[in-house]
């Protein structure tokens, strides 16, 4: 017989859950637009703004402001720039991290960097994605095994029975401490691999990459030798960009002198391939137009239903 | 070349990722045919009809996140509805199911309901998985005092100080896992 309180408790959870993302997680940040918007329309070309400017601009206080400045750092929309102590607008498309946003512009000579992100072919890598499910369903099957009695696991545990830990806790203790090293080791291999092989797209400068580890920008296709640029997706890509968090693909660039250079699983591969084609024929103007909904969303700001403009800001 | 920049227009969609998922529709035909394949499956298990709904109600807040790739606050918020429903389905076997007899055995399920609470939300509501803030080091900061005091008090009777140095190296562990990070 079941219990009717099981039932009961798990539609009021569910509804609780509901309630509480609908009317506390989504509140709305209207001063976090009007920020933002602010700063498109005015500051994507100039891009440096002082915080006491900006603050008369927008008739706010500069504690307010700089409470925002920082939440905006952190989604990268601006960045701090101490040379020049002052902010700096980040194109929308430039998924760099301020270290290595503030190389691309000394290097590139103060340009306009339009797209910046790191090649990212570990992401479809069988071994970075075959150690993760080792550590995490390892125990998963101990304990499946357990639960229907598959196999007698007791005798390789009997350390447990002295310190009166029960068999069945003690794997769900496992298989929590696989989840936590699956999930450090998923952190650990990102944060290895950021940094390295960056590709940024300037709108003077052209195409700048990383040839080899701690490389400078040694890589360089300028704007005029981009003879065509090409967008290629595998199986195992595809199957990434359906299921997974941030779409990838490879972006093939043909330059004057027979030269091709692949750029690997590229974050957001269409727009870049965009990117490289406005480049190319020197038509920046969709950037403009479209900077406040890619910032946007950058910044986790989604539609309440899914029209383009009533949004509400995520918190 | 004129001719070719006045053609060369796009559009860029309010979510970025749009381009590279199923249709809305597609998406959400998946998700229902998977969610009654796992509800047909688990029908047949030997297990308790309690057990069976708390499984469908598990399984699908695993897939949800996988298979719903559309942004807007109705899917984030029933994505929020499904944690809620499993974290409660999977306390109340737990509790009814297990037997806790001593404090080690319940040191170990606060262990487990900790990780699986917090990897289990940011596996459901992406953003609290990239988004870090001050509430988000407020609440890494008790929950590993919690996870630290609750695996010292497992790993005692190896001694104190090894007990100390291994659940400091696992809190270590603990907080990396859990600390938001940008996907990118």
């Amino acid at each position: 017989m079941m219990d009717i309180f099981f039932i009961l408790g798990l539609v009021i959870a569910m509804i609780v859950g509901f309630v509480i993302s609908w009317y506390l997680i989504n509140r709305p940040d209207e001063i976090f637009e009007r920020i933002l918007k602010h700063l498109i329309e005015k500051y994507l070309d100039e891009r440096y703004f002082a915080v006491k400017r900006l603050a008369e601009e927008l008739n706010i206080t500069e504690e307010t402001l700089k409470k925002y400045l920082k939440k905006m750092e952190v989604y990268r929309i601006v960045t701090f720039v101490p040379e020049k102590n002052s902010y700096a607008l980040v194109d929308p498309l430039v998924f760099l991290t301020p270290r290595d946003y503030a190389r691309a512009l000394r290097i590139t000579k103060d340009d306009n960097i339009i797209y910046g992100a790191y090649q990212a072919p570990y992401r479809t890598n069988p071994i970075y994605i075959g150690v993760q499910l080792v550590i995490l369903f390892t125990p998963i099957i101990l304990f499946v095994i357990h639960i229907f009695n598959l196999a007698n696991l007791e005798p390789y545990f009997s350390f447990l029975k002295p310190l009166g830990i029960d068999l069945t806790i003690f794997l769900l203790f496992l298989i929590a401490i696989g989840m936590i090293l699956a999930d450090a080791f998923n952190n650990l291999y990102k944060a290895y691999m950021r940094e390295r092989y960056s590709v940024v797209v300037g709108a003077k400068s052209g195409i700048s990459y990383d040839v080899s580890y701690a490389d400078e920008f040694s890589g360089r296709i300028r704007r005029g030798e981009i003879q065509s640029v090409d967008l290629d997706m595998n199986f195992w890509q595809k199957l990434h960009n359906y299921f997974g968090e941030i779409p990838i693909g490879n972006i093939r660039i043909r330059a004057r002198g027979g030269r091709e250079v692949v750029f690997r699983s590229m974050p957001f591969p269409r727009e870049l391939f965009y990117v490289i084609r406005s480049i190319q024929l020197g038509n920046l103007a969709w950037r403009k137009r479209n900077a406040r909904v890619i910032s946007m969303w950058k910044a986790g700001v989604v539609p309440i239903i899914g029209g383009p403009r009533v949004t509400r800001r995520r918190r | 070349m004129s001719a070719e920049i006045e053609e060369f227009k796009f559009e860029i969609m309010e979510d970025l990722t749009r381009p590279y998922r199923f249709s809305l529709k597609a998406q959400v035909a998946y998700f229902i045919l998977i969610v009654l394949g796992v509800t047909l499956g688990v029908s047949y298990l030997p297990l308790s009809l309690e057990l069976k709904i708390a499984s469908v109600i598990f399984v699908t807040a695993l897939i949800y996140p996988f298979i719903i790739k559309v942004v807007n606050v109705i899917v984030e918020s029933v994505g929020m509805a499904l944690y809620a429903g499993a974290m409660f389905a999977l306390m109340y076997l737990l509790i009814n199911y297990l037997t806790l007899n001593n404090i080690r055995n319940v040191a170990l399920l606060v262990i487990f309901l900790e990780v699986i609470g917090i990897e289990m939300l940011h596996h459901v509501v992406e953003r609290f998985r990239i988004e870090r803030g001050g509430k988000t080091y407020l609440i890494t900061g008790i929950l590993s005092v919690i996870f630290f005091i609750a695996s010292l008090y497992v790993f005692l009777p190896i001694g104190i100080l090894y007990a100390a140095l291994l659940s400091a190296v696992l809190t270590i562990v603990f907080v990396y896992a859990i600390l938001p990070e940008r996907p990118f």
